[in-house]
């Protein structure tokens, strides 16, 4: 697949403050790549600079091969914190000045506003939208003129659940024609459903990128419970030598098995030992996404 | 870019109201006044000289000034959203280049300019004063002489407003920014004025931004009472092109 965006050692710091060092990130065709970090990990500056908003002290970004430029935006539909548009412009009116950037027919506006619902507040002023409103119309404006890209930063903010759903499948539909998103998110839920690439920022620094299932791919427990958890743990310790084992509520947690839980419950069974409890347990993505920062253990 | 402008005029609402209203206001106003003064001719001839040809045209120029709050409520929402940086920002994602936004906004003001100075025009044809002859032109010496008034007051005012706003938004320090540019022509250029000479006011004021540009307000042509003066339409536009430059090199380099 054809790398549709690519930095090469992108770099920007505020007042002496690194935001984001040296970020090299490649991102292919049909990609639903997610972004995430922390609060003032350099989500926002990062994209910004993919965007042209924010100007890098150092590296570079290039677009569909090419070094970034306002030509290649024209390509890009993007939403960049909250939506912001002429307060005194109605929404169709605000969709309009980004078509005529774009050089989108007036009908892409109409379907762009029907695409996200908003057909029928469309008269209404930019400043008399609702937060949810307002974020549908930077999604419209994103849609128009079906760019090649979507680049998306905390597209459900504000969003009730009917809209968050809404979005989400946009993204989705968007995805299944063959483009490509870029999305950064606080949310893990939105990521684990939207997203097949990740990449984590921390501080600043990209600290994690792949398949999102190969980077969440850490940790997971057995657990096991039987009627004598004495000889359990002992007939554990036995076969799994290496596994990290803890006593909880009546079963017994056991952390980096060697052996799946089938295996276990084999060695168990010959060892006369019956189980009544066995389950393989994932830990949240959330959690594992805080274990990856640093910020607590995947259980 | 002329598409991003039309699309925005065409879609403010307030712009076509308070441009309707300024115009149907000043027709009113004169239509009503006309034939008030008509009614009592005779015993005002001063009054109803001032609906005679020639002298109309400075009536109508006259009221239109005096009416120009109407669309400057439009125009100053119009002026303060575009500054708005976050706007600019979705601007630039958009694809549009950071010198066309610039240059979109130098248009947009001499769009604002034009349509106050039609506005003028057109209320005047519309009262039925049509045809433009020797004596009408003879009134200020030119007609443009006589638009000269309302073109310096839209100039004036718009220039300050864009300097003002745009001050703020790249120093990021909206208040001390716009109290620093209503001091300078309030407080600052009349004190310096104040304490100089004769002589020496002659030298420097032509040169004083909001001086020059002031002059340009003035009903009478400058030259004539002050021979310095005759520079600072030259100098207001160097002015307003150093404004445009420096304010293009700024974009630039601001991240939005």
């Amino acid at each position: 697949m054809s790398a549709v965006l690519a930095t090469h050692e992108l770099s920007k710091a505020y007042a002496g403050k690194a935001a984001v060092t040296s970020l090299s990130l490649s991102v292919d065709a049909g990609q639903v790549f997610g972004l995430l970090g922390l609060n003032g990990s350099g989500k926002t500056t990062t994209l910004a600079m993919l965007l042209g908003a924010v100007v890098p002290d150092r590296g570079s970004v290039r677009w569909f091969g090419q070094a970034a430029s306002a030509r290649q935006r024209l390509r890009i539909g993007a939403l960049l914190e909250q939506p912001s548009f002429y307060p005194w412009l109605s929404g169709e009116a605000n969709v309009a000045t980004i078509a005529a950037i774009k050089r989108v027919p007036a009908v892409g506006v109409q379907r762009a506003l029907q695409q996200v619902g908003l057909w029928s507040a469309r008269h209404q002023l930019f400043h008399a939208y609702s937060l949810g409103m307002k974020q549908r119309l930077g999604i419209a404006a994103a849609l128009l003129g079906k760019p090649d890209v979507l680049v998306l930063d905390e597209p459900t903010n504000g969003v009730d659940a009917q809209g968050i759903y809404d979005i989400r499948a946009i993204i989705g539909e968007f995805a299944k024609g063959g483009g490509t998103v870029i999305l950064s998110s606080h949310i893990m839920d939105e990521v684990e459903k939207v997203c097949d690439h990740v990449a984590i920022l921390k501080a600043g620094s990209l600290h994690h990128v792949g398949p999102t299932k190969a980077v969440f791919a850490t940790g997971g427990w057995l657990e096991l419970g039987a009627v004598d958890l004495a000889a359990l743990e002992r007939a554990l310790r036995k076969l799994n030598a290496r596994a990290r084992i803890e006593p909880s509520d009546g079963i017994l947690r056991v952390y980096q098995s060697t052996l799946s839980g089938a295996q276990l419950n084999k060695h168990l069974l010959d060892a006369g030992i019956v189980l009544h409890h066995l389950v393989q347990r994932q830990p949240s993505l959330e959690s594992q996404y805080l274990a990856l920062m640093g910020k607590g253990d995947p259980t | 870019m002329i598409r991003l402008l039309t699309a925005k005029l065409f879609g403010y609402r307030s712009f076509h109201r308070f441009t309707l209203l300024h115009l149907g206001l000043i027709v009113l106003l004169s239509y009503a006044a006309a034939q008030l003064t008509l009614n009592i001719q005779g015993s005002v001839d001063q009054l109803h000289g001032l609906f005679a040809r020639p002298a109309v045209w400075r009536t109508i120029v006259g009221l239109s000034r005096w009416l120009l709050y109407i669309p400057a409520f439009f125009v100053i929402q119009l002026v303060c959203a575009e500054f708005e940086l976050r706007v600019v920002r979705a601007q630039v994602i958009a694809g549009l280049e950071r010198w066309q936004i610039v240059l979109s906004w130098v248009v947009q003001n001499l769009l604002l300019v034009a349509c106050g100075v039609i506005t003028t025009i057109a209320c005047g044809l519309l009262l039925g004063y049509a045809s433009i002859e020797q004596a009408d032109v003879g009134v200020a010496s030119s007609l443009l002489s006589l638009l000269r008034a309302e073109l310096g007051y839209l100039i004036y005012g718009m220039a300050f407003l864009n300097a003002a706003v745009l001050s703020g938004v790249l120093l990021r320090r909206p208040v001390p920014a716009i109290m620093l540019l209503v001091l300078w022509p309030l407080l600052i250029e009349p004190m310096l004025t104040f304490t100089l000479e004769h002589k020496q006011l002659a030298a420097v004021v032509p040169y004083l931004p909001f001086a020059s540009l002031g002059t340009l307000v003035t009903w009478h042509n400058p030259s004539a009472a002050f021979d310095p003066f005759a520079l600072t339409t030259w100098v207001a536009l160097a002015y307003g092109l150093a404004a445009v430059l420096v304010a293009g090199l700024l974009l630039e380099r601001t991240d939005l």
